[in-house]
C-alpha cells in the first residue's frame, strides 16, 4: 500500500503537451511536489473477515526519495524508505527490517517500481479502464497488464483543482482489497526535523536485504 | 576326445551367452571418478539423494510472460490428459490449487517448535486469553505493511505460526522454481506414469512424452526445453549404445578396407573380420562376469580393442605372405612379436587400474583383456587358417612398390623430419598444452537435457559460487545434531556477506516433537471451542479453516518422529530431506563470499559435505595430474625392464626410449597447434601411447636386428606391418573420437594422433637413427 502511494507521489518526468486532462495534470504534477505530508485512514477488507478493519496513520515524503509510512500514533509501525533500502522499524519489538528495494518490492507483489516515468510507460503496466470526473474529484480505474499477478486492479481518486490523493484502493485477485483515504495533505510545508531519521538505537537489525 | 571338444565349445557358448547377458549400461557420471574424493562423493550423494529418476521438467520459454504462462497452462492440461504418461504434472505450487494440504505442512512447523514457544503459544489460546489474543490479530490485520503477514495472520487468527522462526519463508518453498522473475520461462515438473525400470523404459517414456509436447507446439509459439534425470538416463544411454555400435562397426570397416586395399583378399579378409567379431564377444562376455554395467568410458573399448588385436592379425597374414611354411613355422615366427606387443600393451591398459578413475580402469581392463583375447584368438586360430588354407595375396601393386621404393623412404624420412621439430615449436609458439580444469570431460559432448538444465539454472536461479551442503547422519537426530553445530562453522569459514540456506527448520527434531504432542493434542481436542471463539471475534468461518485442519493433523499422529507425508509437504521437503535404509541426508545452499569457496569445500566435518562442480573439478585438478606421473613414472620402468629383459641391448632400448620421447614431445607440440586441451581423460593417453606405442618400435627394431644384412629391407618389410598396425589402432581410437562423452571423445582424438606420429617416426625415422649408431658404433 505504502508503495503505491509512494510510487504515485514520487514517479517523475511525466509531462505531455496538448491539453492535458485531470489525470494527466495529476501525475505531472507528482513531480513538482517537494514535500508531502498527509494523514491516511487504511481500510483492509479480507475474505476471512466479517467486517473491514482499519487503521490510522500518517506519510511525508520528501523529493526526491525519502518516504515515511507511519501507522498509529505513538507510532507502532514505520515503514521507511531511504536510498536503496526499505526499513520497516517496530517500535514495540524494537526491530528493524531492512529489505532490499527490488526484494521489497517483490515480495510485496504489488506494483513495479518505478510506477512509471511517462504515460506510455504507465500504459504499458496498466490500462486505464475508466476515468470519470464528478464535480471536483475525479476517479480512475487501473487494471494490470499482467494478468497472472496478484493485483486485480487500481482506483485512486484526486482532487481536480488542488491535485491531492484523497483515495486509493488496490484489489487483489484472493478478493482481498486495501483502502486508504487522505486528509490533512500538506504539500510544500516544512517536514518535522528528523523525521526519515527515527532513533533505532538499541534495536535489532534484521538485514535481509542481501 | 569328440566329446570333449563339444563339452568345451559348450561351456565356451554358456560362459559367453551368461556373461553377455549381465552386461547393462550405467550412466552415473560418478561411476567414472574416484569414489575417494570428497566432492565426487559428496555429488554423488546429492544425485542419489535428491535427483528424481522419475521427474522430468519441461520447460517453457515464450516473448512475454502472458503467452508463457498460458501455454504453461495450455500444455498441463494436455498432460493431464494422458494418465498413461503422466502421473501428476506440477506447474505452479500446489498449495495454490490445494490449500488444504497446507494445513500438515503447518501442523508439523509447530510441533517442530521449541517447547517453551509451543507452551506459550498454548498459554495464548487459554480460555481467558484467546479474546485478547483474537483482538490483537486483528489489529495487526489492520496495521500490517505485509502482505505475507497479511495471509499468514488470516489463515492462522490464533498464531500457532509464531512459534515457528521463519514460518512465512519454509511455507513459500523455493523462489523461482516454477517461473523466472520476468514470467516468460516456465517449468513443468512431470512424475513418470509408468515404471521407468531401466534405460530403454526412460528412453520410450522420454520420446513419448516429448511427441506429445511437440505436437501440441506445432507451429511453434514457445520455445521448449526438456531435462531432470529420465532425460539424462535416456540421453546418455542411447549415446552410449550409439557410440559402442558406430564405433566397433566404423573401426571395422576401416580396417577391413584397409586390409582389402593392401592384400585384396577377400576370404583372409573375411576370416579376419570374424576373428575380430569372435574377440569382441569373448571379451565383453568375459568382461561381464567380473562388471555388470559399462560405463560412458567403457563403451569405447570395443573400437579401440578391435584397432589393436587386429594387428597380431596383420602380422600373421604379413609374415606368412613373406615366407609361408606350416603352422609351426608361422606362430614360432610371430611368437615374440605377439607376445612382447601383447604384454606391452595389455600391461599398459591393465596398468590402468591403479588410477583412481574407475572409468578409466575399467576402460583399460576391457581393452586389456580384448589385447589378450585378441591375441590368443589371432594365434591359436587365425595362424592356423591362413597357413592351413594358404590365402597368398597379390604381387604388389606399382603404388604400393613406389610407396616403399627408397626415394619414397627418403622422402618421407625427410618430410618426418621436418615435421617433428615443427610439431614440437607448437610448445614453445603457441603457448604449450593447456589443461582443461573444469569438469567438462565427464558430460555428454551433445546433450540437449543438458543445455535445457543449464538455461533452467541461467533463467531461474543464479547458480553462480553457489554449493551445495549435505548433512548426513544414521538417523534424524544425529543430522539435527550436525546441522545445528555447522551453522556458526558455515557462517564463518563462509566469509562476511555469505548466506546460507539452512534446511534446519524443516528437518524433523524428534525431541522437539516428543515434547510438544501433547500440548498440541489437548489444544486439538479443544478444536470446537477454538473455533467458536475465532467466529465470535469477527471472523468467518473461512479463517479456521487452516487451524481446523492443523488441529486434525496433531490428532492423527502418534509417534514421532513425524515426518508430513501430503504431496504439498513432500514437494517442500524433498529439496532439502531425504530418508532411507542408509540414514538421513538434508540439502543446504551456500554464497560464500568470492574468496571462500575452496576453504569451504575443504571443510572436514564428521558427515557434512559442501560441494559444487567446479569444485570436484578443482579437486580432481589437484589429484589426477599428479597420479597420472606417478602411474606413467611406473609404466616407463616396467616397459624399460622388459624391454632390457627381450633386448639385453641398451642401445636398442635407449634408441626406442628416445623414439617414444619424440613421438610425445610432437603429440604436445600438435595439440597445441590444434588447440587441443589435455583433460582428466585425455591424460590417459600417454599410458596408452607407452603401451600401445612402444610396440612399433619395438616390432622395427626386431626386423632391423634380424636383418643386419639388409637394414632397408627391414624397414619396407616392417614398415607395411607398422604402417598397418598403427593406421588400425588410429581407426579404433579415432572412431571414439565422435563419442557422446566429452572425455572419451578426446580419449579417441588424442591417441589417434599419437599413434600416426608414432607410425612416421618409427617407420622413417628409427631406421635411419639405427643406422647412425651402428655405423658409429
Amino acid at each position: 500500500m505504502f508503495r503505491l502511494v509512494f510510487l504515485l507521489v514520487v514517479g517523475a518526468g511525466f509531462a505531455w503537451s496538448a491539453e492535458p486532462s485531470a489525470f494527466d495534470r495529476w501525475i505531472a504534477r507528482q513531480a513538482e511536489i517537494r514535500t508531502l505530508s498527509a494523514d491516511f485512514t487504511q481500510s483492509r477488507a479480507l475474505r476471512v473477515l466479517r467486517n473491514p478493519v482499519a487503521a490510522r496513520g500518517h506519510l511525508w515524503y520528501q523529493a526526491p526519495g525519502n518516504f515515511r509510512w507511519q501507522v498509529g500514533d505513538p507510532p507502532k509501525i514505520i515503514v521507511l524508505r531511504k536510498g536503496a533500502d526499505v526499513r520497516v522499524i517496530e517500535p514495540a519489538k524494537k526491530t528493524v527490517k531492512i529489505e532490499a528495494l527490488e526484494v521489497g518490492r517483490r515480495e510485496a507483489g504489488l506494483m513495479e517500481f518505478p510506477f512509471a516515468r511517462s504515460r506510455a510507460e504507465l500504459e504499458k503496466r496498466f490500462a486505464v479502464a475508466d476515468v470519470k470526473e464528478e464535480g471536483s474529484v475525479c476517479r480512475v480505474k487501473l487494471l494490470p497488464r499482467d494478468t497472472q499477478g496478484f493485483l486485480a486492479g487500481v482506483q485512486l481518486a484526486f482532487n481536480t483543482e488542488n491535485l491531492h490523493l484523497l483515495m486509493l484502493e488496490m484489489s487483489f485477485r484472493d478478493g482481498s482489497s486495501v483502502r486508504s483515504e487522505f486528509s490533512n495533505i500538506e504539500v510544500d510545508g516544512k517536514l518535522p526535523a528528523g523525521i526519515f531519521a527515527p532513533d533505532t538505537t538499541g534495536y535489532q537489525v534484521i538485514d535481509a536485504s542481501r | 576326445m569328440r566329446a570333449v571338444r563339444i563339452a568345451l565349445v559348450l561351456a565356451l557358448l554358456a560362459f559367453t551367452a551368461l556373461g553377455l547377458a549381465r552386461i547393462s549400461f550405467d550412466v552415473d557420471v560418478f561411476k567414472i571418478l574416484p569414489p575417494h574424493l570428497r566432492q565426487a562423493e559428496g555429488l554423488s550423494l546429492f544425485l542419489k539423494h535428491f535427483a528424481r529418476s522419475d521427474e522430468m521438467l519441461v520447460t517453457i520459454e515464450a516473448p512475454d510472460a502472458d503467452t508463457a504462462a498460458r501455454a504453461a497452462e495450455e500444455l498441463a492440461a494436455v498432460f493431464e490428459k494422458r494418465p498413461d504418461l503422466v502421473a501428476r504434472v506440477t506447474w505452479r505450487p500446489r498449495w495454490e490449487t490445494h490449500p488444504a494440504e497446507l494445513a500438515e505442512l503447518a501442523a508439523y512447523l509447530v510441533l517442530n517448535a521449541p517447547p517453551e514457544k509451543v507452551r506459550a503459544a498454548a498459554e495464548r489460546v487459554a480460555p481467558e486469553q484467546i479474546g485478547q489474543t483474537l483482538n490483537e490479530t486483528l489489529e495487526r490485520l489492520a496495521e500490517s505493511v505485509s502482505p505475507a503477514e497479511v495471509m499468514r495472520l488470516a489463515y492462522d487468527p490464533l498464531r500457532f505460526s509464531e512459534a515457528v522462526e521463519g514460518f512465512e519463508k519454509a511455507a513459500q518453498g523455493a523462489p523461482g522454481e516454477f517461473s523466472s522473475e520476468d514470467g516468460t520461462f516456465r517449468v513443468l515438473y512431470l512424475d513418470a506414469a509408468p515404471p521407468l525400470r531401466d534405460y530403454r523404459d526412460a528412453i520410450r517414456w522420454v520420446d513419448a512424452v516429448r511427441a506429445v509436447a511437440e505436437e501440441w507446439n506445432g507451429a511453434g509459439q514457445v520455445v521448449l526445453g526438456f531435462t531432470g534425470e529420465p532425460v539424462f538416463l535416456a540421453e546418455i544411454s542411447r549415446g552410449m549404445e550409439a557410440d559402442m555400435k558406430v564405433s566397433g562397426v566404423l573401426a571395422l570397416t576401416i580396417i577391413a578396407g584397409i586390409f582389402w586395399i593392401c592384400y585384396r583378399r577377400l576370404r583372409p579378409l573375411a576370416a579376419l573380420v570374424a576373428m575380430l567379431l569372435l574377440t569382441f564377444v569373448f571379451s565383453l562376455a568375459a568382461a561381464g562376469w567380473f562388471l555388470t554395467d559399462l560405463t560412458v568410458l567403457g563403451v569405447g573399448f570395443a573400437a579401440i580393442m578391435i584397432g589393436l588385436s587386429v594387428d597380431y592379425g596383420y602380422l600373421i597374414y604379413q609374415q606368412w605372405s613373406e615366407h609361408g611354411g606350416t603352422v609351426r613355422d608361422l606362430r614360432k615366427r610371430c611368437l615374440p612379436n605377439i607376445f612382447w606387443a601383447a604384454s606391452t600393451t595389455a600391461a599398459a591398459f591393465f596398468l590402468l587400474n591403479a588410477s583412481s578413475l574407475p572409468g578409466l580402469s575399467q576402460l583399460g581392463n576391457l581393452v586389456g583383456l580384448g589385447v589378450v583375447i585378441g591375441a590368443l584368438v589371432m594365434y591359436f586360430l587365425y595362424a592356423p587358417l591362413v597357413a592351413r588354407l594358404k590365402w597368398r595375396p597379390p604381387a604388389p601393386s606399382g603404388i604400393a612398390a613406389r610407396f616403399w621404393s627408397p626415394p619414397a623412404l627418403r622422402a618421407g624420412a625427410w618430410l618426418t623430419g621436418l615435421l617433428v621439430p615443427v610439431l614440437i615449436a607448437g610448445l614453445v609458439v603457441a603457448g604449450g598444452p593447456v589443461i582443461d580444469e573444469t569438469t567438462r570431460a565427464l558430460r555428454p559432448r551433445f546433450s540437449p537435457a543438458n543445455d535445457a538444465l543449464d538455461r533452467l539454472s541461467e533463467r531461474l536461479s543464479d547458480q553462480n559460487n553457489l554449493l551445495w551442503v549435505l548433512v548426513t547422519g544414521r538417523d534424524e537426530d544425529e543430522v539435527g545434531r550436525r546441522l545445528r553445530e555447522l551453522d556458526p562453522v558455515l557462517r564463518h569459514v563462509g566469509g562476511p556477506g555469505s548466506t546460507y540456506t539452512s534446511p534446519e527448520i524443516l528437518w524433523p527434531k524428534p525431541e522437539n516433537q516428543q515434547a510438544n504432542l501433547p500440548v498440541l493434542q489437548a489444544l486439538a481436542a479443544d478444536s470446537e471451542r477454538l473455533q467458536s471463539a475465532i467466529e465470535q471475534a469477527g471472523f468467518a468461518a473461512e479463517a479456521f479453516a487452516l487451524t481446523g485442519g492443523v488441529t486434525t493433523e496433531w490428532k492423527r499422529w502418534t509417534r514421532t518422529p513425524v515426518w508430513p507425508s501430503n504431496a504439498s509437504s513432500e514437494w517442500l521437503l524433498r529439496r532439502v530431506a531425504s530418508r532411507g535404509p542408509d540414514g538421513c541426508v538434508a540439502l543446504g545452499l551456500i554464497r560464500p563470499a568470492p574468496d571462500r569457496e575452496e576453504a569451504l569445500a575443504g571443510l572436514e566435518a564428521d558427515g557434512v559435505f559442501v560441494v559444487s562442480w567446479p569444485q570436484l573439478g578443482a579437486e580432481l585438478k589437484r589429484t589426477v595430474p599428479r597420479e597420472f606421473v606417478w602411474l606413467v613414472s611406473i609404466l616407463v620402468g616396467v616397459t624399460l625392464v622388459l624391454l632390457f629383459l627381450g633386448f639385453r641391448r641398451v642401445g636398442d632400448v635407449l634408441l626406442m626410449a628416445g623414439c617414444l620421447l619424440t613421438v610425445f614431445l610432437a603429440l604436445a607440440g600438435a595439440m597445441a597447434w590444434l588447440g587441443m586441451e589435455w583433460n582428466f581423460f585425455n591424460m590417459a593417453a600417454i599410458l596408452l601411447l607407452l603401451g600401445t606405442g612402444v610396440d612399433y618400435p619395438l616390432h622395427m627394431t626386431l626386423a632391423l636386428r634380424g636383418r643386419l644384412g639388409d637394414p632397408r629391407e627391414a624397414q619396407i618389410t616392417m614398415g607395411k606391418v607398422v604402417f598397418l598396425c598403427a593406421l588400425s589402432a588410429a581407426v579404433g581410437f579415432g572412431s571414439i573420437s565422435w563419442a557422446s562423452n566429452y572425455g572419451l571423445a578426446s580419449l579417441g582424438r588424442t591417441c589417434a594422433l599419437g599413434l600416426a606420429i608414432d607410425a612416421l617416426v618409427v617407420v622413417y625415422l628409427l631406421p635411419a637413427a639405427w643406422r647412425f649408431f651402428r655405423r658409429n658404433a
